[in-house]
């Protein structure tokens, strides 16, 4: 079956809210042609020969501009890079030519197991050195930059040497990787782990920030098991209260910038998702407008 | 006392994550005074859970035969005995059938494993390579005196299952009817047919004939050789049907001998 | 053999084949799950927790052996097998045995 999709040109990630791509809303995409500024989908679903996932993604790619966002490379594992899902990357980059491309600071592969989650890393001189060679080692071989992704976590481990924001900005500069800040990350570690929010923004290397995150958390209601509060970064409700102001001072403070919506569990009807982005978008807006009174003035 | 090694500290965090009666590893700290123990139970959960949410989507028909609340908890068996061992979570499944069919508190549905196999032919088959299938039009020039020595390529999508029991109906109650029919228990055995047609997977039960025809042209037998194979092992088998099956079913890309003029 | 050598004549099979080349596809329904557009197979890879994470959701039942109790209660019910629990009672209520008209 063939869908006519309205084609556009091969722009950048405007600095405009995007959504993640779900193949459930595609008929709601070519049918309303919506305003949206681009489009995220993660890479190891366009990882096989053929069939409808790639019809999809063709027809998507032809119409908005693309983020890859990869979610299994395991770039913090201390065991070499896995060459073929490197090279299955790489074969995606070049099917679909995607404005950004991204992964997470994480590990979710173990001696040849792959656990499907983002798994925690002590930030240590050692783990920083192990993940600068392996980001060096994929933007060579895709010969392009990558953003890297602050995860969400739910312990901490002891011999970490330095901070999270510390560890990026060190990742960041050696590597010459862009990072990816995702707020409702900061939100969701910043109160499993005790420390505020704002302060991890401020002291985050902004300038090196090529993309934004968004996405709903769930609020764990066993607090006496597990030490309240408790967030879980669930990306399966909309975007919370709290994380949209911590939003609003993010963009205030580093100005307009693409802005991902995510939600990939119980995913809503496309109308709901797409009124997630138009608040992002509505945010920047005004931005911009007090952006320019402040010129006028 | 030296801290671990990256490596070290990863292994036996994955072990842990794997092995739900093991300790939480040293070195793993719960802030906000919670217990190292709850904490890190996030993370095999979110192991189990996300991994069974990727069965519960590919294997549907074997969820509501064992209801959620079973199928989970199989699935959280199966997952922690055989994890991935590649990202692309679209090939994870694959063994979930042969797990079945040797689970000791399932032996009393014998035919869930097959109902499970069928299952997984309809994943590969939405995810196999395209190609495009030969319509009626494409063999309207083989002159017939070449006609038995025609030799098929099969569409990647193609999967066939032959099992002992009524595996399409059962398959087709439990995707189809809001009621469940009853399958009896002296219902034959069937053979399905699974290809992929446009963005659509498509599911067909065919004769036992029709099953070694195609098995026989598969192998890269010819027309007349596998006709003989389907006479062998069924004595009515409709040459005709079996052959509009297969152009209907969109099973044939290429004509590989004996082929159009 | 006779018979059949009978049916492998050329003639037959090319007579098989051209007849076959017009039954059309309404004689060969396959089930079609994926109406339209097709999305429960696709890739499930994703960055998110999964469902029902949390310290209350992970479970500390041991399934394995003897501890294995759990009762099914999705459709199997309804598939007599001769190993089948539920043989008697699907007996009772079996209004008619389904076949399939495919093929």
């Amino acid at each position: 079956m063939s869908i006519d999709c309205k084609f556009r040109h091969n722009d950048p990630i405007p600095a405009r809210a995007g959504i993640g791509f779900k193949p459930q809303h595609f008929a709601n995409i070519c049918a309303e042609h919506p305003d949206i500024g681009w489009f995220e989908v993660h890479a190891e679903n366009y990882m096989e020969a053929g069939g409808p996932p790639h019809k999809f993604l063709s027809q998507l790619r032809a119409s908005y501009p693309l983020s890859v966002h990869g979610v299994g490379m395991s770039i913090g594992a201390e065991m070499p890079l896995d060459e073929m899902h490197l090279e299955r990357l790489k074969r995606v980059c070049e099917r679909y030519q995607p404005a950004l491309v991204s992964e997470h600071l994480a590990w979710s592969t173990h001696d040849g197991v792959f656990f499907n989650d983002l798994l925690p890393l002590p930030y240590t001189q050692k783990t920083l050195q192990r993940v600068c060679d392996h980001v060096d080692h994929i933007q060579s071989t895709l010969k392009r930059q990558i953003l890297i992704e602050n995860p969400s976590t739910y312990i901490a481990f002891t011999d970490s040497e330095m901070s999270e924001v510390s560890f990026l900005y060190e990742l960041a500069k050696t590597s010459g990787c862009g990072l990816l800040l995702d707020v409702n990350n900061v939100f969701v570690s910043a109160t499993n782990q005790g420390y505020d929010p704002l302060d991890y923004i401020d002291k985050f290397p902004l300038q090196s920030v090529g993309e934004i995150h968004l996405g709903g958390h769930a609020v764990d209601t066993n607090d006496e098991d597990c030490g309240a509060p408790l967030l879980i970064d669930t990306h399966g409700c909309e975007i919370a209260d709290a994380v949209w102001e911590l939003i609003g001072q993010t963009l205030r403070r580093t100005g307009p910038l693409p802005v991902l919506i995510e939600w990939d569990n119980d995913v809503p009807r496309w109308n709901k998702l797409h009124s997630q982005a138009m608040r992002a978008d509505a945010i920047m807006q005004d931005l911009r407008c007090q952006h320019d009174l402040a010129i006028a003035q | 006392m030296t801290s671990p090694s990256l490596n070290e500290t990863q292994r036996d965090f994955a072990n842990c994550l794997l092995d739900h009666q093991q300790p939480v590893p040293p070195g793993i700290g719960a802030p906000n005074g919670s217990s190292a123990e709850k904490r890190f139970s996030i993370y095999r959960n979110n192991v189990v859970m996300s991994l069974t949410d990727v069965l519960t989507a590919y294997f549907p028909v074997v969820v509501r035969l064992l209801g959620e609340e079973y199928f989970y908890a199989l699935a959280r068996e199966f997952v922690l005995a055989h994890p991935p061992a590649t990202p692309v979570l679209t090939q994870y499944g694959a063994r979930f059938a042969g797990f079945i069919s040797s689970f000791p508190p399932i032996t009393d549905l014998p035919y869930l494993a097959d109902v499970t196999r069928l299952e997984w032919l309809r994943q590969r088959a939405y995810h196999a390579a395209d190609g495009d299938a030969l319509g009626a039009a494409d063999f309207k020039n083989v002159a017939p005196s070449n006609v038995p020595r025609l030799c098929f390529r099969f569409h990647p999508s193609v999967g066939l299952l032959r099992s002992k029991f009524p595996v399409f109906d059962i398959w087709r109650t439990n995707t189809f009817d809001k009621h469940i029919r009853t399958i009896p228990a002296t219902a034959p055995g069937q053979a399905v047919l699974i290809s992929r047609v446009g963005m659509s997977v498509r599911t067909l039960s065919i004769e036992p004939g029709t099953h070694a025809f195609i098995i026989a042209l598969e192998k890269g037998e010819n027309l007349a050789s596998a006709a003989q194979r389907a006479f062998t092992v069924a004595d009515e088998f409709n040459l005709q049907i079996a052959t509009a099956v297969l152009i209907n079913m969109g099973a044939i890309t290429a004509i590989t001998e004996g082929g159009p003029r | 053999m006779n018979h059949k050598s009978s049916k492998l004549s050329t003639i037959a099979i090319a007579g098989a084949f051209v007849a076959a080349l017009g039954v059309t596809s309404d004689a060969v329904r396959a089930e079609d799950m994926e109406k339209c557009f097709g999305v429960a197979l696709a890739g499930k890879n994703d960055c998110a927790a999964g469902k029902g994470t949390s310290c209350a959701g992970t479970s500390t039942v041991d399934y394995q052996g003897n501890a294995w109790t759990l009762v099914k209660k999705g459709t199997c019910e309804k598939i007599e097998t001769p190993l089948g629990k539920g043989s008697l009672k699907c007996v009772a209520d079996r209004g008619g045995s389904f076949t399939c008209d495919d093929a």
